[in-house]
């Protein structure tokens, strides 16, 4: 039974993965990459009940960064710096949501080929963890404002701590790290807020596009 | 204390106070650094110079956690060799760098670095270390040569250099991989000296390696250490960075720094068995650098660069007497080698003594006169009288005139080539023959070289107005210049006494090369006739130096009363500066006449034309063959392909983002395929250690004929 829940949380974050890709508002996507995140919070209690008491206290410290800290910051953020509300990204978003479908069965077709211990073969863990790693990747590079790469920084942070619960048993304190990685994402949210990236390089919005200006 | 550990500490302590003193202020730091440098150096000649005649080397290995290295140090006479004008001529450039760079502490500490560094590249014992303690001594020395860097000239010298190194860390780091990498399969400490000795010991290892492996080894080494070493055509950076350089760095530079190129060529050659062709390219490296070099240094105006081409033919002319020497060996003429070998070795003291000695009288004039440009110095003599008298000795002694150190090393070498010529047989004979020739040609051209020189320098009357506001340096430049002009002297003196310091170094050089060459027989004698050859040099040295010293004092008492006047122009009333000689007029008659074309210096005139005076100009820039026609074009061409590389630098966050997801997503794919191969191929793989299967043709013919 508890398995079968794993796995339902699982498909619930394949399908987050596709909503930040095919929603064209930012506040849609702040909000799908923090639920993602308390997904994996919970995550972390249900696959590791023998350590309860340390996983409760990981999944709590997961849960009010990544599904509160950050996303209030976020959301601060884009009143702060009067972005404009939409993602507008390079590629388009159905183009975008076909690239996160080719991602997915990519990571499915890969997690299958790969050297898992015994306990983790055939679980939806590791595909779900890479296709999120895909997704942040291509979050990353087809959206244009600082903004959509924090989330997509998020996703991707979100992959990497999927794929950290496999090796819970193994080394403890990775997932802790993972927490610690959380806050260099609020750090990144509090240095577009509090510098003003889109003062000093674009009149509309934060835009990294502007970055290249620096350029050699 | 054992010697060992007192040069060690010497070294530490001269790095220690330079870094120490920076919690002082600037002046005291700086005066700190040099003073820890010249009684750290003081010490550390002492112990080395004790350590030329100890008997057995000494080793040491410290507890260090640096994975794949040891930290082993050791002293032997070879190190002790080079170690003694390490410590000599970096104390003596640091005293002088006080004066002349002022308060610099951090400048200071980085020349005290710089020095502690060489010292432990002469002391390592390990291959790791070795290349550890040289990366730190090029970048020290980068950080003096670009100390100025707001000017664009320096910032390019600086490039020029460390481009340089690099490529010889690469050679070197090469050379030692390939090395390791063969002892580590015979199970070896694959990056210990003491361990590389077993490819000598051992005539089974050493054929292992082969003919091929050897000379793979040390072609890589010559490259890596001729680099440092400024062979012809491996020199670029040599004159630039000399140029740039404050001039107590060029001085160590010139004096030292480059000397370690050839200590890890001999130290190479102690260790290893040598590829038979080593000596005879150690020569022909030296006979073109020789003649080359001195060819070029007579065409430079830059008096900074003359000297830095200046080193190159001397460093021409210690790789060809040792690379002869080995030769010669090699063909039984042991005694004759032993004696050009000393005399190569004597060389290397005193082109450090007498190199020291230029480049610091060079700076003490750039200082003075504000300019390194020859053609713009002048009548010097008069108002820095300590400085043009160091400047003269320094020349006579680099052109290799009696009185000098100079002389007593380049006569040795002669006399072996001379001695070769008549024992030596047919090709042997001949080739001792023609490399006294062109030697003697090198020396030619360097005496003509360093008139020029020290002619328009020093002579006449100043070609600018900063040139004449010129006055003596202080106290703390002049001295340590007098004490390398003693230096210098001393050598030229006690030159029979310094070669007989030599016997182990040339006998742990006599024993080297093959595998099975016996140690101390070859060189018997040798450096004891070596000895006895210089004994009358060193009394003609004596002789000329009380009669020249002595008619100097009288000419001056003799002088002091006499009217000055104007010199005697013909009558010519309105007689100018711009009247003189140039240092390029001086040479031209070489440089355009007798130099081949390539050697030239560029130059554009622009004829007057027609019955009345009209416009008329010459310019001629002087540069290097080398690199105008080998480096430039080769390194633009490529800038040229690597630019195509800039595409891909596009300068957006998503850009760099996508090469990575990209990397990533091949990486996937990559593992995913090598998995399917494997498992394809796995079953498969046996079959390669199976007998193979019996050809066609191998059948019974009787089966044909069914």
């Amino acid at each position: 039974m508890k398995s079968s829940f794993v796995e339902a949380l699982l498909v619930v974050i394949f399908f987050l993965n596709l909503f930040v890709l095919g929603t064209s508002r930012l506040r849609s996507t702040i909000t799908a990459s923090a639920a993602q995140g308390v997904v994996a919070g919970f995550l972390t209690v249900l696959l590791h009940t023998n350590h309860l008491g340390r996983a409760l206290v990981v999944a709590g410290g997961t849960i009010a960064i990544k599904g509160a800290l950050i996303p209030t910051l976020l959301h601060r953020a884009l009143l702060s710096t009067k972005t404009r509300r939409e993602v507008e990204p390079y590629v388009g978003f159905s183009a975008s949501l076909l690239l996160g479908a080719v991602a997915t069965g990519a990571a499915i077709l890969f997690a299958e080929r790969l050297p898992l211990a015994i306990e983790h073969q055939g679980m939806l863990l590791v595909p779900a963890s890479m296709a999120t790693i895909l997704t942040g990747f291509i979050v990353l590079t087809t959206r244009r404002k600082a903004i959509t790469q924090v989330v997509g920084y998020l996703v991707l942070e979100n992959g990497v701590f999927l794929m950290a619960l496999l090796l819970h048993d193994a080394l403890p304190s990775l997932v802790e790290v993972g927490v610690l990685l959380d806050l260099l994402v609020a750090i990144f949210v509090l240095a577009i807020v509090i510098h003003h990236v889109q003062r000093d390089f674009s009149s509309d919005g934060a835009d990294v596009a502007e970055f290249h200006r620096l350029r050699e | 204390m054992n010697l060992l550990a007192q040069v060690g500490l010497a070294g530490l302590f001269i790095v220690a106070t330079g870094f120490a003193s920076q919690c002082l202020n600037a002046r005291l730091a700086a005066t700190v650094a040099a003073l820890g440098a010249v009684l750290g150096g003081a010490w550390g000649a002492f112990a080395a110079a004790r350590a030329l005649g100890m008997s057995a080397p000494m080793e040491l290995a410290l507890p260090w956690a640096m994975p794949g290295g040891e930290f082993v140090v050791g002293l032997d006479p070879l190190s002790a060799f080079f170690l003694l004008p390490v410590f000599v001529v970096g104390a003596v450039c640091a005293a002088f760098g006080r004066s002349y760079l002022g308060a610099r502490p951090w400048s200071a500490a980085g020349f005290n670095l710089f020095i502690g560094s060489m010292v432990l590249v002469l002391l390592a014992r390990h291959g790791f270390l070795f290349l550890l303690a040289w990366e730190v001594m090029t970048l020290a020395a980068y950080g003096l040569i670009a100390r100025a860097h707001h000017d664009a000239e320096v910032r390019r010298a600086g490039w020029a250099y460390l481009i340089a190194s690099h490529v010889s860390v690469v050679a070197l780091l090469l050379c030692f991989a390939l090395l390791g990498a063969f002892l580590g399969e015979h199970g070896h400490n694959s990056l210990a000296f003491s361990d590389w000795a077993i490819l000598k010991s051992s005539i089974g290892a050493s054929a292992a390696l082969g003919w091929g492996g050897m000379s793979t080894i040390f072609g890589l080494a010559l490259v890596g250490f001729g680099i440092k070493a400024g062979a012809l055509g491996l020199h670029v950076w040599l004159p630039e960075a000399h140029a740039a350089a404050p001039s107590h760095v060029s001085a160590v530079m010139s004096a030292v720094l480059i000397k370690l190129g050839l200590y890890g060529l001999l130290r190479l050659y102690v260790l290893l068995p040598a590829p038979p062709w080593f000596g005879a390219v150690l020569s022909l490296f030296g006979v073109l650098g020789a003649l080359i070099g001195i060819a070029l240094s007579l065409q430079q105006r830059d008096i900074k660069r003359t000297l830095a081409y200046s080193s190159v033919e001397n460093m021409g002319i210690i790789w060809l007497a040792l690379g002869l020497g080995f030769m010669f060996r090699a063909h039984g003429l042991d005694a004759a080698a032993g004696v050009v070998l000393a005399g190569a070795l004597l060389h290397v003291w005193n082109h450090a003594a007498m190199k020291g000695l230029m480049f610091l009288g060079a700076g003490s004039v750039v200082h003075a006169a504000g300019t390194k440009d020859i053609e713009r110095l002048g009548g010097l003599l008069g108002k820095m009288p300590v400085t043009g008298l160091a400047l003269i000795v320094g020349a006579v002694a680099i052109a290799g005139l009696p009185p000098l150190n100079g002389f007593a090393s380049e006569w040795l070498v002669f006399v072996g080539l001379s001695r070769v010529a008549r024992e030596g047989t047919g090709a042997v004979s001949l080739l001792a023959m023609t490399a006294a020739a062109l030697l003697a040609m090198a020396g030619g051209l360097a005496l003509l070289g360093f008139v020029r020189l020290v002619g328009m320098a020093l002579l006449g009357l100043p070609r600018h107005e900063r040139t004449a506001l010129a006055q003596e340096s202080s106290v703390g430049m002049t001295l340590p210049l007098s004490v390398m002009t003693m230096l210098c002297c001393a050598a030229a003196v006690f030159s029979p006494r310094l070669v007989s310091r030599l016997d182990s170094v040339v006998g742990a050089l006599s024993g080297a090369g093959g595998p099975a060459a016996p140690a101390a027989v070859a060189h018997d004698g040798a450096v004891r006739q070596a000895a006895e050859l210089l004994s009358p040099v060193s009394q003609v040295s004596m002789a000329l130096l009380l009669v020249v010293g002595a008619a100097i004092l009288g000419l001056r008492q003799w002088t002091r009363a006499a009217p000055r006047t104007e010199t005697w122009s013909c009558g010519y009333t309105a007689a100018t500066p711009r009247m003189q000689y140039t240092a390029s007029s001086f040479s031209e008659f070489l440089s355009t006449r007798v130099l081949p074309r390539w050697l030239q210096p560029l130059r554009w005139t622009e004829r007057p034309e027609g019955l009345l005076p009209s416009r008329a100009q010459m310019i001629s820039r002087e540069s290097d063959p080398v690199t105008r026609k080998t480096y430039e074009p080769l390194l633009r061409q490529i800038a040229d392909r690597l630019g195509l590389l800039r595409f891909f630098h596009q300068g957006r966050l998503q850009m760099y983002l996508l090469y990575m997801l990209v990397a990533v997503v091949l990486g996937f794919g990559w593992i995913s395929v090598r998995d399917d191969a494997g498992r394809n191929t796995a079953p498969l793989k046996p079959a390669r250690f199976q007998p193979a299967p019996p050809k066609p043709e191998a059948r019974p013919p009787a089966a044909e004929g069914r």
